[in-house]
């Protein structure tokens, strides 16, 4: 490891306590800004590009203008509409400067992205020692993608483990093997996503084929022997079909092992409400799966002798 | 560690799969249609007591008048009853208390005045109101209120009315509120011994006394009237006996006679002699228990404190002997706690707006380490957690005693219960932290161990007489207010406090600072002033005989009433809102003093305005966005710690010897709500008369940015349990986080490293707030939602619209 890994920088985007969906015990999990993926459902859409981003709320706008006087770039215009007014973004004219969320009186706008060195990082999350130790939980780090930014990602993994943190990482496993083999020298436990087993359709619905993500899910778990758990965001109607759970049920059984435990996540419609926050409309038209359906689901995935779980 | 009992598990699993069985089901549906009945023959029977005891001696008069109560109030015994015994004959109704607070009804001398003060489920007649204003006249100046009213006017002129008016602190006084009304009886001497016991004592000292030719003729009088209450409270028992013997006579169902012979066979047993099982132990309390709601109606039945500890033996034996089945237990323990959590409190206007509440408040502990060192829990405060988890009532409240050695299935189930019943039962309080403030005051380590919760988190003593008096609430941010007016309170206009200087003149943070502190001390001062001089005044006017001989062994072994002025007492206030002020001089010492945004006239100004005005609401958020206490910033949550230990020492320093010093106990009921009514805008962004913030620890509304672990962060930071007893907070999380067992296991991973690392108290609310919301729009659909309001439960549907909103516009934490 590099001398100065305190001092990597890194593109966050939220560092998040009590977190219990992501890895075992209370963890803090930090968010990286930056994805290679496009998947249509995406429930953070503000991590895809790794430049910080202005959001904003309209739930919490009242219209009072505040921000169309203090934008320097005449970005913003309001839209009076059954006597509540809106304001509406140019998102051509904005440059993300944030004079605008100053003037907000109503906490509607916010940047989302900001650098941070692994040593801010890892002081944020060591603020939450007690909880993490008494539970037995740990740093995870998601996304985005954390393989975007390989060097900010192994250095951070690294200096948690040496502050004896247990380390996981939520990632698609969509990168080149000499990064995968730097970053999980550093990894307690892997929360891999297979996103469609269909080579096209990978490609269809997240704008990259799947091989060397399975090539890499393969490499991390039987070479590097680290403990991993497979995830699948569950879409109905894009790779919800009996079909692709079985054969993700089936490539971990017969690839991985037995002893796997797979998540299936329920798709929920977070996503939604945020690319609305930075002015864009999402290109899927689907709905929340039923509890039925997802159990069926489960069942298709331990008639394969695995352990599966709704939820992470 | 403190060691720990050895438990059944298999017995656990077992208490796992009980349910509420059919009576109690129906039991229940009939409670949620049941009008809220008062009963006005107490009152009726305790004026024809007081006129028929015309100069006889105070305690003879004051046992006399529970002896005719108890004689006459009428009865009765519902058809799924199989333990007996409530306040009047109906499903949910309680007494009135004219004797003991005066004219404590608002609006009683119209018909439609008085049905405003009451809850709209609640009739009372023409002939009930006649029954209510006679007991007025006939009780009027004879009355502990109206007397320590009369003597503070005498000392203090129209200042304590006024700092009530002006919410510098609530009006317990005024509702006769005092200390012992949240006493607990001492069941286990009651449940092994029988009430007989007590009578024999009392007879015992009699004798000595006759034979010994004694002098003290007060003692003599005092364990006369303890024989006079003890011959009541069995013959009330018996009355119920004999009603169980009417009604199975007439009884067809071949079943239920038989049950109701069971009945009249405990009633002539218990309370009067030692309980031989659980069943009859049950028995013995309720019918024992009755006695507070006849002679003292406020806060209706005895805490029951630490249930698991005194119930346990016959628990166990019975369910070893096989005498039981788990399932009997649960459903005569749910019997007792259902209907001794549904007991109406008819409350003054004034008092209700404090508290908020319909039904007494009535506490019970669980777990926690016994005088013998060993941490409690086993399989009954289990069956407890089990039963109020399937009752889902607000009220009593329960309270877990967490100590270094709680088990973790114990917490487990405790977080399973929170989620079931949407959340605060169990609270969780530090038994090893309250332990260690008794010793550090003075009390012996063994008697520390037996403390309990009283109405909601008030730690007390259970064999300690409680003076809390008219000091039961303090409001800190109106003291902070007095500093900008210079001493003068903008309600009523007078000066209430100390001229503390023109505050456009401070030229320093620490001037303004040593102004809020000289304030503070002066109101404290005077407050606890208020509380000896009722201290010295009330009991000239009021006796509790049965209070006293039921639960205190050193009274009835001097022959004292608790009413008495006694050296081993309690003493404790609630100085709150201390993150109101802390937030509020954090942002007047960012916003003028360090970075000179502003100056003092013109925030001053602004807050006089309520921040109106575009200048105005520029102001407000420079003062919203100002440091804030509970999102771990250590500036912030340093100062919030160093005005709660101001605080804790402005009362400790109080000095009224030979009498305990003032405990800080910073609980939080519903009482930010009333107390913000005094209140005009404050530096922290609070816009004028909102509430305060709820709890002691809790940040304020929507501030805590930073998640739940950064606020728990912040009020070990601050370490209020330095100087307090208890500093309630509160945290209302989804319940999307308790979806699994393993999250179940982290919150108990969380509350169980916050408390090991010095938190005082934590409760939860488990809802979410799409939930709340639809309540407040159809509250028909949502009878049953429990929010917590401070340090106890009410039900969501029954709060007043602003405390709704309140509830909603908590930060919900996120995942």
């Amino acid at each position: 490891m590099r001398e100065d890994y305190m001092d990597v920088t890194g593109t966050v985007f939220n560092i998040q306590t009590y977190s219990i969906h992501d890895g075992p015990g209370i963890r803090v999990t930090v968010f990286l800004k930056g994805c290679q993926l496009r998947c249509k459902w995406c429930a953070n859409p503000e991590s895809n590009e790794t430049f910080p981003q202005l959001m904003t709320y309209s739930s919490k706008c009242t219209g009072c203008g505040a921000c169309f006087s203090a934008c320097p770039k005449n970005a913003i215009s309001l839209n009076i509409e059954g006597g509540k007014g809106r304001e509406i973004t140019d998102r051509k004219l904005c440059v993300n400067c944030g004079k605008c969320i100053e003037a907000c009186p109503n906490e509607a706008r916010e940047i989302a992205g900001k650098t941070m060195t692994v040593r801010q990082v890892l002081d944020k999350v060591l603020k939450d020692k007690l909880f993490i130790d008494a539970s037995g939980g740990g740093m995870t780090i998601s996304g985005g993608e954390p393989l975007m930014h390989p060097e900010f990602t192994a250095c951070l993994l690294y200096a948690a483990q040496e502050a004896g943190l247990h380390t996981a990482i939520e990632s698609c496993s969509f990168a080149s093997p000499g990064i995968v083999d730097e970053v999980f020298k550093y990894v307690d436990l892997g929360l891999l996503d297979i996103k469609h087993m269909d080579s096209a359709e990978h490609r269809r619905l997240t704008g990259v084929p799947n091989e060397t993500i399975l090539a890499n899910i393969r490499h991390i778990h039987n070479d590097l022997h680290v403990p991993v758990i497979i995830r699948v965001p569950t879409i109905p109607g894009y790779n919800d079909s009996d079909e692709n759970i079985a054969a993700t049920a089936r490539f971990t059984a017969e690839e991985l092992g037995t002893d796997i435990a797979v998540h299936l996540l329920p798709y929920h419609r977070l996503g939604e409400s945020k690319n609305e926050s930075l002015g864009k409309k999402m290109d899927l038209s689907t709905d929340i799966p039923s509890d039925e359906h997802m159990q069926h689901l489960l069942s298709i995935v331990g008639s394969y002798g695995l352990q599966g779980q709704i939820g992470g | 560690m403190h060691p720990t009992r050895t438990v059944n598990m298999d017995l656990l699993a077992e208490i796992d799969k009980t349910t509420l069985d059919e009576d109690r089901l129906r039991w229940r549906e009939d409670i949620k249609q049941a009008p809220y009945k008062i009963h006005t023959d107490r009152q009726k029977y305790a004026t024809e007591s007081w006129k028929e005891t015309v100069g006889e001696d105070l305690e003879i008069r004051r046992a006399k008048l529970f002896r005719k109560i108890a004689d006459n109030v009428a009865i009765d015994i519902l058809d799924y009853d199989h333990i007996v015994g409530r306040i009047g004959p109906t499903i949910i109704g309680n007494y009135t208390e004219i004797d003991i607070v005066g004219d404590y009804l608002d609006g009683l001398w119209s018909e439609e005045g008085i049905q405003a003060t009451l809850h709209d489920k609640t009739m009372l007649s023409h002939e009930d109101l006649e029954i209510l204003r006679e007991a007025v006249r006939t009780f009027r100046g004879q009355n502990p209120v109206d007397c320590v009213n009369e003597v503070f006017a005498d000392v203090l002129g129209d200042w304590p009315r006024d700092v009530v008016t002006a919410h510098l602190k609530d009006p317990d006084l005024s509702s006769g509120n005092f200390g012992n009304c949240t006493n607990t009886y001492d069941f286990e001497k009651i449940l092994t011994k029988g009430v007989r016991a007590f009578k024999e004592e009392a007879q015992m000292h009699i004798d000595e006394f006759l034979q010994k030719k004694g002098q003290n003729v007060d003692s003599y009088l005092f364990w006369r009237a303890a024989i006079i209450v003890c011959d009541a409270t069995i013959n009330h028992a018996h009355r119920y006996a004999s009603l169980a013997r009417e009604k199975a006579a007439a009884e067809t169902n071949e079943a239920r006679r038989a049950e109701l012979l069971q009945i009249a066979d405990m009633c002539e047993y218990v309370p009067e002699n030692p309980a031989r099982n659980f069943r009859e132990a049950l028995q013995s309390m309720v019918l024992v228990g009755l006695a507070k709601a006849m002679e003292h109606p406020m806060h209706n039945q005895p805490q029951w404190g630490r249930g698991d500890t005194y119930l346990y033996p016959f628990f166990i034996n019975d369910i070893n002997n096989g005498t039981i089945t788990v399932q009997e237990a649960l459903s005569l323990l749910a019997e007792v706690i259902g209907r001794w959590g549904t007991q109406l409190m008819v409350q003054s206007g004034l008092h209700k707006q404090t508290h908020q509440i319909t039904y007494g408040i009535n506490s019970i502990n669980l777990g926690g380490v016994g005088p013998d060192g060993v941490e409690n829990a086993n399989e009954l405060s289990y069956l407890f957690l089990h039963a109020v988890g399937l009752l889902h009532q607000s009220s009593p409240t329960v309270t877990l005693n967490w100590s270094n050695a709680t088990p973790r299935w114990f917490l487990k189930k405790a977080i399973k219960v929170n989620k079931m019943t949407g959340g605060g039962i169990p609270l969780f309080e530090n038994d090893d932290h309250m332990v260690e403030c008794f010793v550090k005051d003075g009390v012996e380590l063994e008697e520390a161990r037996t403390w309990i919760g009283r109405g909601c988190v008030w730690p007390a003593l259970p064999q300690r007489s409680e003076y809390k008096g008219g000091a039961a609430g303090f409001n800190s941010a109106a003291c902070l207010q007095l500093v900008f007016h210079n001493g003068v309170d903008i309600i009523t206009g007078k000066m209430l406090g100390l001229e503390t200087g023109d505050p456009t003149k401070f030229e320093t943070f620490d001037e303004l600072y040593d102004a809020y502190v000289k304030q503070h001390y002066y109101v404290m001062h005077r407050t606890l002033w208020l509380a000896d001089i009722a201290r010295e005044s009330q009991y000239k006017s009021i006796r509790l005989p049965a209070l006293t001989v039921f639960s205190l062994q050193q009274c009835m072994d001097v022959g004292r009433d608790t009413m008495i002025p006694d050296p081993l007492c309690e003493y404790a206030i609630t100085d709150r809102a201390i993150i109101d002020v802390a937030d509020s001089l954090m942002a007047v010492k960012k916003l003028v003093f360090e970075e000179k945004k502003l100056t003092m006239a013109e925030l001053l100004g602004a807050l006089n305005n309520n921040f109106e005005g575009e200048r105005g609401q520029e102001i407000r958020r420079m003062c919203l966005a100002a440091p804030k206490f509970g999102n771990g910033i250590d500036e912030a949550d340093d100062l919030a710690g160093k005005i709660g230990q101001m605080s804790s020492d402005s009362l400790t320093s109080w000095n009224h010897d030979p009498y305990p010093r003032f405990k800080s106990v910073r609980e939080g009921l519903s009482w930010h709500f009333a107390a913000g009514l005094g209140v005009g805008a404050l530096p922290n962004g609070r816009l004028a008369f909102e509430p305060l913030n709820d709890g002691s620890a809790s940040p304020m509304r929507g501030m805590d940015k930073e998640g739940p672990t950064a606020v728990l962060r912040s009020v070990l930071r601050a370490d209020f349990g330095k100087g307090s007893y208890v500093v309630a907070l509160n945290q209302k999380f989804p319940k999307n986080a308790l979806t699994t067992d393993a999250n179940v296991e982290n919150l108990a991973a969380y509350t169980d490293a916050f408390l090991r690392a010095g938190g005082t108290h934590i409760q939860y609310n488990i809802v979410d707030n799409k939930e709340l919301l639809d309540a407040k729009v159809n509250p028909q659909e949502h009878q049953d939602l429990i929010v917590r309001v401070g340090g106890f439960s009410a039900y969501f549907v029954q709060l007043s619209e602003q405390i709704q909103d309140d509830v909603i516009n908590r930060t919900e934490q996120h995942f």
